[in-house]
């Protein structure tokens, strides 16, 4: 316990240094262009690497298949212009349909 | 002290159509967000739940979908030519 509290701390204190750091060294000046333009790239790229780490598991290991429905059901009603909040609910109730009828033995 | 309200959800919920970002609207959201992740960070550590509570009722999606939902987000802005930093 004393080791998680100590790792919370210190990635609460590097988080505060962190998102200190960008207004306290640029102020209101803006991005230069080129930083301004692999700014603009990042989150796309971070994204999908959350996407693929999130889906493959741990160690890249854990994929469910299971969670492909839930996503699909997700990203359609997005399409649909549903609010975040209901595509995630959706994917989330697909998602458990899908493992209750694995576990019941129905498919 | 602004920088300290930048989490995932807020800075989407900040941008604009034009791509400007609503401060406001960044440090609303977070001030909402921040209470549940600290009762839900307690309640987690108080409870130690098993994986079968997230994983039964699928909630492990939560995330992926989240960040698939933000990644077609972001590709939908940027084909609008309106993906800018803050």
């Amino acid at each position: 316990m004393t080791t998680m509290i100590v790792a919370v701390l210190a990635l609460a204190a590097v988080n505060l240094l962190y998102k200190a750091a960008g207004q306290a060294i640029l102020g209101d000046h803006p991005l230069p262009p080129r930083a301004r333009a692999v700014a603009d790239a990042l989150p796309v790229a971070q994204l999908a690497a959350l996407l693929v780490v999130g889906l493959l598991g741990h160690a890249w290991r854990a994929f469910d298949w299971t969670v492909l429905p839930g996503q699909a059901v997700a990203l359609f009603l997005r399409t649909r212009r549903f609010s975040p909040l209901l595509c995630v609910v959706a994917g989330i109730a697909c998602t458990a349909a899908v493992r209750l009828a694995l576990a019941g033995g129905c498919c | 002290m602004q920088g300290q309200a930048i989490v995932d959800g807020s800075w989407a919920v900040a941008q604009r159509p034009d791509a400007s970002f609503d401060r406001g609207a960044m440090f609303g959201a977070t001030m909402v967000q921040w209470p549940a992740w600290v009762l839900g960070t307690a309640i987690g550590t108080l409870t130690e739940p098993g994986a079968s509570v997230v994983e039964a009722p699928g909630l492990d999606l939560v995330f992926p979908a989240y960040f698939a939902l933000l990644l077609y987000d972001a590709r939908s802005r940027h084909d609008r030519g309106c993906c800018r930093s803050a």
